[in-house]
């Protein structure tokens, strides 16, 4: 599980490099998740612009992930067309905020 | 462009174990674009989407440990899309029924959000039919999926 890390503008990005986030991989989603941000910024953007296909096992580690934030704020950008899907099939798009890309979640938050 | 139909586009067996599901699931997409000339790509989506979640809930929950069921897959093309078969030899569902596509509750606060319990509503709502029987000794669901621009769709 390839996850990239940077910090910007007081928010911390962290971009999914794997095409996939399904059942074989999801505790290993979230515990590179937990481990990686255990000193992140208030502030966290997923960025899941390079991930093509999540099953219902990677979305409840992406849910699972963001409950185990204590306090910070998971939001979750680039999604991409059978990702969006999945999310807005379970409403779980509801409960996230959800950016067309990394970079405009940046510029969100500076606004 | 509607899917040739008639005899069954693909037909495989695999097993059931979780490292069997990614080949599968290429499998299935693979033969599907190589057949609907790159204008399918939403039903191509949807059809990863809910053989994922029903394959993995085969490897979870239809078979006893240590046992490694036998899931055979056929896709056929039909007037209104794709009909794809999936039947296994794990244990039967409970109660001999499909679960519903109710999803869980997500008006709850954080700390109690569902990770779970999706599976069966993204079944239900990427197909447009959905049929479960129990017949000699094998779990078989049939799965249908509307094609734009098939006939009669």
């Amino acid at each position: 599980m390839k996850l990239e890390s940077r910090d910007a503008d007081g928010s911390r990005i962290v971009t999914v490099l794997e095409d996939r986030i399904d059942a074989a991989v999801a505790i290993r989603f979230k515990d590179r998740m937990r481990e990686q941000n255990a000193d992140a910024p208030q502030r966290i953007v997923l960025d899941l612009s390079h991930v093509c296909f999540i099953d219902s096992s990677g979305l409840g580690a992406i849910v699972a992930t963001m409950k185990q934030m204590e306090g910070r704020s998971l939001e979750l950008a680039g999604l991409t067309p059978a990702v969006d899907k999945v999310f807005r099939l379970t409403r779980i798009d509801s409960i996230f905020t959800i950016h067309p890309c990394a970079e405009a979640a940046i510029s969100a938050d500076a606004e | 462009m509607p899917l040739p139909r008639g005899e069954p586009l693909i037909e495989f067996t695999c097993r059931g174990r979780q490292s069997e599901i990614r080949p599968a699931l290429a499998r299935l997409r693979g033969c599907l674009e190589r057949h609907s000339a790159g204008n399918l790509e939403d039903v191509i989506d949807s059809v990863e989407i809910a053989l994922a979640e029903v394959l993995n809930n085969i490897v979870e929950h239809a078979g006893p440990s240590g046992r490694r069921t036998a899931i055979r897959i056929s896709v056929c093309g039909t007037n209104a899309g794709l009909a794809i078969r999936v039947s296994d030899d794990g244990r039967p569902m409970p109660g001999l029924l499909l679960p519903d596509g109710t999803g869980p509750d997500l008006a709850v606060p954080l700390a109690d959000l569902p990770e779970g319990g999706f599976g069966w509503g993204i079944v239900h709502a990427l197909t447009c039919a959905l049929h479960y029987r129990r017949a000699h000794g094998r779990n078989e669901l049939a799965l249908c999926f509307a094609c734009q621009g098939a006939d009669g769709a």
